[in-house]
């Protein structure tokens, strides 16, 4: 039966609604719980969240992709209650950032020994808390490091046997994470492409050749705007909106996912970066579809992709 | 006044002391691998009678050098040391690159930010789960380096290993003796007296350099044989019991005894990484009455045993 997996369990795939496929809850590089410099107060944490998945909710989002892998501050007991009081589907992912995320326990275990153990999160569950995955999302540094493509190699195996898609934020290095996961035997189809619309990651051609291929272009950057900021990836969300145009005029408004990859709170001395923070999934919803309106993009096309395409992608049969 | 698990000791009061050993060890992150369980009712079990055969030869105390990440659990070893009647001092600090996550790496993380994190855990109770600090203290500093050179955050680990030993006034043990020189340069370089610093590892295999020694204890640091009992040449550090031996007997000829402790960097329970196949007690049962046949006599012995970590342990805060 076609379903999806959130974290208070299966759903169908037409029970997703809109959904921001790229973005976090929490997020915060391996490790940053044992630095007492940047702990914090979880009920405070906790409301903040809420409010932001709330807000969300009321603009019409119904689905949230949280992008945080093992280790990163995914945290299913405190999504499950988020979940539960926002009304916002919750999706985790299993897999590791990239390989320079991947946390010191796991370095130098085998391809298949990580293969199996995403399969083993995505049908028993995380721990013990029966909670499944909806994907796996990996991911590369500026390169895709040999460390990178064992990730890869291992997303994908557990992939197939799963039946889940895999997000690799590696849009820098798109047709090497397609080769890869291509020659793991993996249908293409049910790979995304991430920040595809990063600021210095803008490639029209690209994009056209991933959708020819059959994969998921994303576009998930939208809100990062704040280029007087120390980022690497934030720049006028007008550059996202013409990507999106050029697509959806190549015909490819079916291969294309949007979101803004906010943190609805940081972890670490993520929290002290200037990107973070500093807009939510709400906003994406609030200010995304003037972006598009004003070069030709209907309103009814942000929320088509919105609902549509996720449903396409998500879906384990 | 020394900080034990279980509140301040007198230095005097610390007996025979094990420099270097573990009670569980693990890398950063292994709570996420499902097919790794720790049995806490059966470590703990497992653990107080590895201590309780070591009290039982005479043992009194041992340094818990996993350093903060390593899997410590600052409540766990209050208790394990009140169950099995043994000191533990347990420890601050990063235990090396690879065993380092991503959060620590990030250049944003400065060395007087590690000084301050060490220096809490000194002064005020270690970091326990939940971002929960816990009212038990470390007593030491630990730190370690690789073979191939210092990384950069093994830089800031060391810088910032000295500046909090300084100011709690506690030992810094190293481990990587490959490195020995450029550690004590940085922690020296950072104020730490030469008295306060221990060289660990100095009997790996792939290390051990007698000379080397001889100059580190000439410089006023303490040089540790802390491997012992690692023989299984299956482990990349391991080195016969009896050529470790000849390391410490050059140094008691030499007239370096009293720069001289000892250890068997055991582990209690070890969590997805290879065990060490003999306990704490190996080090009185076996290597001191090795060490008593090379002719070593009984007050080289107490001073490398108890002197020298009572001295180590002795030290007062801000110098």
């Amino acid at each position: 039966m076609a379903h999806v997996n959130t974290v208070m369990g299966a759903i169908h795939p037409d029970e997703l609604g809109p959904t921001a496929t790229h973005e976090h809850i929490v997020w915060g590089p391996p490790g940053w719980e044992h630095d007492p410099e940047w702990w914090f107060h979880y009920p405070q944490v906790f409301a903040k969240c809420l409010a932001g998945l709330v807000e969300y909710r009321e603009l019409g989002g119904r689905s949230i992709m949280c992008c945080s892998g093992i280790g990163l501050g995914r945290d299913v007991e405190f999504y499950r209650m988020l979940s539960k009081y926002s009304g916002v589907n919750i999706i985790v992912p299993t897999g590791f950032w990239a390989a320079a995320g991947i946390p010191n326990h796991f370095l130098g275990k085998s391809i298949d020994y990580l293969s199996d153990m995403f399969v083993g999160e995505l049908t028993d569950g995380i721990g013990n808390t029966g909670v499944r995955p909806g994907f796996i999302k990996v991911g590369i540094g500026r390169t895709m490091t040999p460390g990178d493509e064992m990730l890869h190699r291992a997303a994908a195996r557990a992939a197939k046997r799963a039946g889940v898609p895999v997000v690799s934020h590696g849009a820098w290095e798109a047709l090497k994470v397609l080769e890869i996961l291509g020659s793991e035997g993996m249908d293409l189809s049910r790979v995304i492409i991430s920040h595809c619309s990063h600021g210095g990651a803008i490639d029209p051609v690209r994009d056209r050749k991933v959708a020819s291929m059959g994969a998921w272009i994303s576009y998930d950057s939208f809100t990062v705007t704040n280029t007087s900021a120390v980022t690497h990836y934030a720049h006028p969300d007008e550059k996202r909106a013409e990507a999106v145009k050029q697509m959806i005029d190549a015909g490819f408004m079916h291969r294309m996912l949007l979101s803004s990859d906010n943190n609805l709170f940081s972890l670490g001395w993520m929290r002290s970066s200037p990107y973070v923070g500093k807009a939510t999934q709400a906003d994406f919803l609030r200010s995304t579809p003037g972006k598009l309106r004003r070069i030709g993009i209907s309103e009814e096309i942000f929320w088509k992709i919105l609902t549509e395409n996720p449903k396409q992608v998500m879906a384990i049969q | 006044m020394t900080q034990t698990v279980n509140g301040a000791l007198a230095s005097a009061q610390l007996g025979v002391v094990a420099v270097r050993e573990y009670v569980i060890r693990a890398r950063p992150g292994w709570e996420h691998d499902p097919w790794l369980e720790l049995d806490r009712p059966a470590a703990f079990d497992a653990i107080v009678s590895a201590l309780r055969a070591f009290k039982t030869l005479g043992g009194g105390t041992i340094v818990e050098a996993g350093g903060t990440l390593c899997g410590r659990d600052p409540e766990m070893l209050e208790k394990l040391a009140s169950a099995s009647g043994v000191n533990i001092i347990a420890s601050t600090g990063l235990a090396g690159e690879e065993a380092t996550p991503a959060h620590f790496q990030h250049s944003r993380i400065e060395a007087a930010d590690l000084a301050d994190l060490m220096a809490d855990e000194l002064t005020t109770g270690m970091a326990a789960r939940g971002m929960r600090r816990s009212s038990v203290r470390a007593g030491a500093v630990v730190t370690a380096n690789g073979p191939d050179g210092i990384p950069d955050i093994g830089e800031r680990a060391l810088r910032a290993a000295a500046l909090a030993a300084r100011r709690a006034g506690v030992p810094v043990f190293t481990s990587g003796s490959a490195q020995a020189r450029r550690q004590l340069e940085l922690l020296t370089l950072e104020g730490l007296p030469m008295e306060c610093i221990v060289i660990g590892h100095c009997d790996d295999r792939k290390a051990a350099d007698l000379r080397r020694d001889m100059e580190i204890v000439g410089m006023g640091a303490c040089v540790a044989y802390d491997h012992v009992g690692w023989e299984d040449g299956s482990a990349p550090h391991a080195l016969s019991d009896e050529r470790r031996a000849e390391l410490v007997k050059g140094m008691v000829d030499a007239g370096f005894a009293n720069r001289v402790v000892l250890a068997c960097s055991a582990i209690g329970c070890a969590l997805g990484m290879a065990a060490s196949k003999h306990a704490t007690s190996h080090l009185l049962g076996s290597f001191v009455p090795r060490l008593s046949k090379a002719g070593i006599g009984e007050s080289a012995l107490h001073t490398m045993l108890v002197e020298n970590p009572r001295r180590l342990f002795a030290a007062e805060p801000g110098r």
